[in-house]
Formats: structure tokens, sequence, C-alpha cells
């Protein structure tokens, strides 16, 4: 899985694999790491034990026991030894889907995005009706176009953007009810 | 002796007095608020009464409600820890009335040290030097200049009934003068529901040093040595330790004479404390007299090896002191520090909430004064302090190695801790060479995080660790409408 990350204002891709299947008792993860200057560092780490926050990784046999926990915005938070950085991880692909996927309430499902890109189609206006998977419109973010399709059966009630326009991480796209 | 003590308190203190009830083969009764019902204190105790809601002052606070549950108990001592009903005279009145042995001095003695004003007059007439100042209420008239001009700018306007830095006021210059006595005024009253203030001289940069005492029930009194508790904020304990790094024997010696000298003035009984402010010069001077236990008295057990809590039974059932002033003997240096649920890094700010993983630390020279479990809350109607951590060690330079160990291995999930902060603290080399003084945090600026670039392999570690932790977050699955419902219900910030 590629993965986008950010650190003290400097962005990393990692890619990640497991390498053994995550019912097993073993937990091993390729991980190669890609600096902002193009470096690429490769490791293979094992996830030795977890309990709660806490986490013991062994990687080229040195123990690292950590915390790892989330923050209210999906942030990662690993400190050691009492020294703490927060870390923001996304799957570029993901960042695109709308949340609450699992939609199926009465009240107006909002659709937001958590990346910045760009309009490029608008498939449905206000006061239309969608299916649940019908698409909603076309977002362009980190050279890749991706469709919003919608969570739920419902209408529109408000879809103010159009083809072209430009959305902020966390702009509202749509309102289904 | 009593056979039933309880112990009109909660916490990391509830639990304490409880174990040592149980090491004299007592039983325990506990009191809990609502708020309170799945806390250690009450797991821990025989017996356990719910004594109302969970503001304090309908159920901790409530002298009614504490003396009716030992009524019912049937326990003939009531221990009140620290906080709460400790220096509450009328409380101590109460249990007597009720014929419960209040853990603790005479009610008079309560009362006078309670005020300022009152123990300032007492430690002087006990030759007890004070803090340069007034022993009369200042009034916001000519009279207050006067006395202002005397003392010196800058000065302290404090509350006579006052505590924790609450109705106090630094006072730089003349013209600033009456409405710092205002603001302190009505703090005071507001807070104490007493206007009277003093005045005070400032003195700069001092230590906060103070003697625990012991006096028996036939009045002889011994003392423990000293702690020093220089290291505050706002006025709050954060780090304590036995004995200072900056009182010899001579310093000692006449500081514990002092201390005693007052007890016997007043006819003091039961465990006390007397606070001393310590100049640069050496020179101590009479803060105020604590006539409960002490948060920070853990680091004298270990330097002693006497159970305060059990000398403090003792004495309340009509004995004397288990020891004599001969017997003690201090050994090597202990330290104390508060862990608290509160962000270090956010202004301290409380931060309640469940401890979802605990691991506590311990091994050699180490104690741990806890009142949580992994799965309990911390209340947000509380203080929040979670345990007290203590290192015991040869020299002072031992227990700050082995404080330093314990603070890493001590770690909690679910809330913030004050913990980077201590570890923060006990790498400080001003610190470490023992130059502390009540200003410390603010002059060396402890409040930034400490950088993550320490973490070895830096960024790449913390960034494998994120990249996993991504990978097995569980994900939304599509849902029924009526799991959607059920969920929805547990977890209001699922959807927006």
């Amino acid at each position: 899985m590629k993965l986008h990350t950010r650190i003290e204002e400097q962005a990393f891709e990692i890619d990640i694999h497991c390498s053994t299947s995550r019912n097993e008792s073993e937990r091993r993860f390729r991980i190669s790491v890609k600096h902002p200057d193009g470096k690429l560092e490769e490791t293979e780490v094992e996830l030795l034990c977890r309990t709660g926050e806490r986490w013991t990784l062994l990687k080229d046999q040195q123990v690292f026991d950590l915390m790892v926990r989330t923050d209210d915005e999906d942030r990662v938070i690993v400190e050691w030894h009492n020294a703490g950085c927060e870390i923001d991880i996304f799957n570029p692909r993901d960042r695109l889907l709308p949340e609450g996927s699992d939609a199926s309430f009465d009240a107006p499902t909002v659709i937001k995005t958590q990346m910045p890109g760009r309009v490029i189609r608008v498939l449905k206006k206000s006061g239309d009706s969608v299916r649940k998977g019908e698409g909603l419109l076309i977002v362009e973010a980190m050279k890749m176009q991706n469709e919003i399709k919608s969570p739920r059966d419902g209408t529109i009630v408000q879809c103010a953007l159009r083809e072209g326009d430009d959305v902020a991480a966390g702009q509202v796209l749509a309102e289904i009810e | 002796m009593f056979k039933k003590v309880l112990i009109a308190n909660r916490g990391e203190i509830a639990v304490r007095v409880i174990r040592t009830c149980r090491d004299m083969g007592l039983k325990t009764v506990a009191v809990f608020s609502e708020a309170d019902r799945e806390s250690l204190h009450v797991r821990l105790a025989d017996e356990a009464y719910c004594i109302g809601p969970a503001p304090s002052l309908e159920s901790y606070l409530n002298v009614e409600r504490v003396i009716d549950a030992a009524i019912r108990s049937g326990a003939d001592a009531i221990h009140p820890g620290y906080g709460f009903l400790a220096e509450n005279a009328a409380f101590a009145r109460a249990c007597s009335e009720a014929q419960i042995t209040f853990v603790g001095p005479p009610p008079d003695i309560i009362e006078m040290m309670g005020s300022k004003l009152a123990s300032r007059k007492a430690a002087q007439h006990a030759g007890v030097p004070i803090v340069p100042g007034s022993t009369i209420p200042a009034k916001p008239d000519k009279s207050a200049l006067q006395e202002a001009e005397r003392l010196g700018y800058p000065l302290l306007v404090k509350a006579s009934a006052g505590g924790g830095g609450k109705g106090m006021r630094v006072v730089g210059s003349a013209p600033d003068l009456s409405a710092a006595l205002e603001a302190a005024q009505n703090e005071a009253q507001s807070s104490f529901g007493d206007a009277t203030v003093y005045l005070e001289g400032f003195i700069s940069r001092p230590r906060h040093i103070e003697i625990q005492i012991l006096v028996g029930a036939d009045g002889e009194a011994i003392h423990l040595g000293e702690r020093e508790c220089s290291i505050q904020r706002r006025y709050q304990k954060l780090v304590e330790e036995s004995p200072s790094p900056a009182v010899d024997a001579s310093l000692r010696a006449r500081m514990a004479e002092a201390a005693l000298e007052l007890c016997r003035a007043v006819g003091y009984r039961n465990a006390g404390t007397i606070e001393f402010l310590v100049d640069e010069g050496g020179n101590f001077y009479f803060l105020e007299m604590n006539t409960r236990l002490q948060v920070e008295h853990p680091v004298t057990e270990l330097v002693t090896g006497i159970d305060i809590v059990r000398e403090q039974i003792l004495i309340a059932s009509g004995a004397k002191t288990s020891v004599r002033q001969s017997d003690v003997q201090t050994n090597g240096h202990a330290l104390e520090c508060r862990i608290y649920a509160e962000d270090p890094y956010q202004g301290f700010l409380p931060s309640p909430g469940t401890i979802s993983t605990l691991f506590e630390p311990s091994g050699p020279g180490v104690r741990n004064d806890s009142g949580v479990y992994q799965g309990a809350t911390i209340p947000v109607h509380y203080d929040p302090l979670i345990s007290k951590l203590c290192a015991w060690g040869s020299s002072r330079t031992e227990a700050i190695a082995r404080m330093r160990r314990a603070l890493r291995e001590y770690q909690i999930g679910g809330v913030r801790t004050s913990i980077p902060f201590f570890d923060q603290l006990l790498h400080h080399p001003e610190f470490v060479a023992g130059n502390l003084h009540t200003r410390f945090i603010e002059e060396h600026s402890l409040q930034e995080s400490r950088s993550a670039t320490c973490i070895p392999g830096f960024p790449v570690t913390p960034l494998m660790a994120a990249a996993i932790e991504y990978v097995m977050r569980p994900r939304k699955k599509p849902a029924t409408k009526q799991q959607s419902r059920w969920r929805d219900a547990y977890r209001p910030f699922l959807r927006i």
C-alpha cells in the first residue's frame, strides 16, 4: 500500500507490505520510505506486541517500545521516551472517498474531501435524485481523477460546486437527504 | 486501638490510608460520590457508602453525609487524608460530637493554623522567624501605605484564609497597592468567605522547605527532617524531595527546633508540617503550618522508614509516637513527582478521560502511590492527580537516575499526563545541580515539548509505526440501518 505522510513539515512517501497474514502471530512489514530528497530507505519491521497504545517494534534487532495513538483528525502520534511527534498519514485514494460510507440514516449526509484538489466534472446538481454508488462529481488530486460516489439513495440538497473549482481539505462537496 | 476507620477522601490518598489500615489489621470504610462508583479506593475498602452526587460540595465536603456514613458503618475513627475536610475545624468538631475520633490535631489548632494571621502571631510568640510583614489585617487606607513603605516594594498582599496562591497579589510599587488590596479582598471573599488580607515582604527566588513533625498523645514532639518543595507551578507543588540539597546539618537543626518550638507552644498533636521559605542567604521564615498529612509525605517515609499514616492513627488512639527522636535516622535520598492527567504542553490543561493503557513502573527504589487502574476514569470533578511517583536512592544522584528510569517505564494511554514534563525536568542541569527555587519552571521555560528528533532513526522509525498503524486501522464497513443507529448512539462523532 502506498501512503503519503508528513512529519514536521516534510513529506515522505511510504510503501508498506505485510509479509505475513494478519491472523498469524508474526506480523512483519516490509517498508520503504522515500525521503523528500528522493533517497530511498528499505527496512523490515516486526510488530512484536501491541497492548493498547503501547507497541513494541523490532527493527534490525533494535527494540522500539513506542506509544502510538491517533488524534481526532486521524493523525498518528508516536511517542518514545516521553518525546513525541505527530504524523499526517493518508492513502491518496482514500482521501477522495466520501466519509460515512456506511450511511443509511435519515439525517442529511455531508460529503467532504480530506485532500485539496480540483473539481473536474459535476455529474449531479441540486435537486437530482441519486442512487447509492452513483457518481456525483469527479475530483482530481495528486494527478489522479476520482469519482465521488453517493454513499446512499437520496436527493441532493446542496451541491454548489462548479467544474474547475478548487476544493480545500475538509470542504463540503455535497449534501444528500 | 480502633476497629474500623472511615477514610473521608478519594483517589490515591484514600488508597494510601486504606493500605496502612490493612497493615494494622483495621477494617476500612470508603465513601464515594456518584462519579467515583468505580474508583480504586472503593474497590480496595471493606465497606463503602455513597455520599452524594459528583460535586464535592454535595459529597466529599458534606460534613453531615460523611458523619452519617461513619455512624452507619460503626467506624470509630475518621482519617480525612488531605484536602476536602482535612483542615476543617467544624468537621473535626462534628466528629467528636458523634464520638468518632478525628485523626488529626484538636479543632482549635486547625482553626488557628487555618488563619495566616493567627498562625503568624503564634509563630512569632514561639520565637519562630516569620516572613517579614504584618500580623494585623491590612485596611485600604493610609495605614496600609505606611506599612508598605516600611516593608519596601515589591511586596505581597495575601489572604489570611488563603492557600494555593488564591487571594494573593504581587505589588510592584505604591500606586498599585490599593487596587491590589481590593482585588485580593474580593478574591479572598469569594474563595474563602473571608476578605481579610495582610501585607507580606517579597522574598526573591526563595526555596520552599518544610519540616515534618509528629506529636504523640503525651505531647512529646519529634521531627522527621525536611522536604524541599521548590519546584512549583502557580503555587502548586510538582516535585518534592528529602533531604533538601540546600540544607546542612546546622540549618536542619535550627529549622527543626523552630518547628518543634511552635508545636509545643500551641499544644499541637498528631502529624503536621511547618512550611518555611528559605532565602538565598540561608535565612528561613515561617510561612504556614499544615495540620494534616501532606501530599508529599512519602518522600519522608522513604528516607526515615516511618509510616506516617500509622503514626497518625496510633497518636489519634491515644498513644505516643512509636519512635523517639534519637531513633529517627534518615537514609539516602527520595524524590516525588506528582503525575497529573493534564497536558504540560498546553498550559497544564486538565485531561480527564479513561485510562486505556497503563503500565506502572516498579523495581529497585520505586514507589508509586496510585489511585487508578487500567480502564479507570479520571473524573472532571476533582483534582486530576493520577499518582505520586517516588524514587529512593542512596544518594540524590541515584534517586534521580531511578526516577528517570521510572518515568520512562511509566506508560499511560487515554489521557495526557505530566510525565514528559518531569522527564525533561529530571534531565535539566540546574535541577541535577540542586539549584532550585520557587520560580524554577518559569525561569527555565520548561513548558516546551521535547523534539521527537531524539528518537533513534528519526524520522523513519515513527513513520514506520504510523504506517503500520494505518494499515492495521479498522476500516469502516457498510452497516445495516439498525447497526448504524446503534453505533451512532455510542459514537456521536462518527458522522458529521
